[in-house]
């Protein structure tokens, strides 16, 4: 499958955000903020840090968008700078771990937006119980793993893309895109397709 | 069901084109091995893009949706990266280009000043008296060494003259 073509339109926001024009900047942020964010929490798991970390990977996208290499989208690259952005949370949240956060403190949570109310009540509370037991099932996956299916999940990287975002060599992000795969549907079998969880033996 | 691969080989096939979930774990683990130690082999891999199931994309985007932040809070993220943004980058919204220019044009125009008041200041010789041809002059004796062009300085009444003594040619 060929790279993902880059739109010459996009080309050109670019060109006028990196020589400082703020509606260019803007116009990229607001085309581009959601994939950001939902990268960022799939990684970090926590709202707060995902926000955190789509205002940072911005300001330094911003700022280093002459080494913009244009072989590959800007999302695609925004998203590079996020995912490591969101490991570097992760890794400090290690460090910090000893020193729990105050869980009273709300207001270092993002305001959220409003459910979605468009479905039937019925309908609405088995999406709700569905996306529930997805987020417990990407809690449970292993960081590493995790930050691999968070830019799979994106569906516009490549298995090259993934690697070089992530440092990692193109075999170990297959490797761990399979078992996070199957983990997740071992917890959630109905997101399956049937026979993903079949080859289960060894091969001659 | 899908049908288990035999070798490495069909096993990469598989996986470019009946994606991932055509391998056994064993097989992923080897496969994964190969392609760390083989760039050639894994290039073939490098430019697919996993496929992800609609039904997993869809539960995804239910899952994230009710995470997302309100307009109000990408409205202050927004504020904040503007803020972050360097100086040199807003300062062309503020005016025309002429404004960036105004640290060399300050710069010259201060050289120049400089320069100015250097001129203004700085004290300079009388100017030369003009030459003019000695006509009413005689000189009473004259030694010339090693064939220098000999000159004559003479004190008089209206000061110091000095006078080059030219050979006559005919």
């Amino acid at each position: 499958m060929p790279p993902l073509h880059v739109e010459p339109e996009e080309l050109r926001v670019v060109d006028r955000a990196a020589a400082g024009d703020s509606a260019a900047r803007r116009a990229l942020f607001e085309q581009h903020r959601e994939a950001a964010y939902r990268t960022a929490l799939r990684i970090t798991r926590r709202e707060e840090d995902a926000l955190d970390v789509v205002q940072d990977s911005f300001i330094r996208a911003f700022d280093r968008l002459a080494e913009f290499q244009r072989e590959s989208g800007f999302r695609t690259w925004l998203l590079r700078i996020v995912a490591n952005r969101a490991l570097d949370v992760l890794r400090t949240r290690k460090v910090r771990q000893a020193v729990p956060l105050d869980p009273g403190d709300e207001s270092r949570g993002p305001q959220l937006a409003a459910p979605d109310t468009s479905a039937p009540p019925g309908q609405e509370l088995e999406r709700q119980e569905l996306a529930q037991r997805l987020r417990q099932a990407l809690e449970a996956l292993p960081a590493d793993q995790r930050a691999v299916f968070a830019l799979y999940a994106t569906g516009e990287m490549t298995y090259g893309e993934i690697a070089a975002a992530l440092e990692i060599p193109i075999g170990t992000v297959m490797s761990r895109l399979y078992h996070a795969r199957r983990r997740l549907f071992e917890i959630l079998p109905d997101l399956a397709t049937p026979g993903v969880l079949a080859n289960t033996g060894r091969a001659t | 069901m899908s049908r288990p691969v035999d070798n490495l080989d069909d096993a990469l096939q598989a996986a470019i084109s009946r994606g991932l979930d055509a391998l056994t774990p064993d097989q992923v683990e080897r496969l994964a091995a190969i392609l760390d130690e083989r760039p050639d082999l894994a290039a073939q891999l490098a430019d697919r893009i996993p496929v992800i199931e609609p039904q997993l994309a869809d539960a995804l985007a239910q899952a994230e949706r009710q995470s997302l932040p309100s307009t109000g809070a990408w409205s202050r993220a927004w504020d904040r990266i503007a803020d972050a943004q360097p100086k040199v980058a807003r300062r062309t919204r503020v005016g025309p280009q002429i404004l960036r220019l105004w640290r060399p044009l300050a710069a010259v125009a201060a050289c120049l000043v400089l320069a100015a008041a250097w001129w203004i200041g700085t004290p300079r010789p009388p100017t030369a008296p003009p030459l003019r041809l000695a006509t009413d002059l005689e000189i009473d004796r004259l030694e010339v060494y090693d064939g220098d062009t000999p000159f004559v300085v003479s004190i008089g009444d209206s000061g110091a003259v000095i006078i080059w003594v030219l050979e006559e040619r005919s």
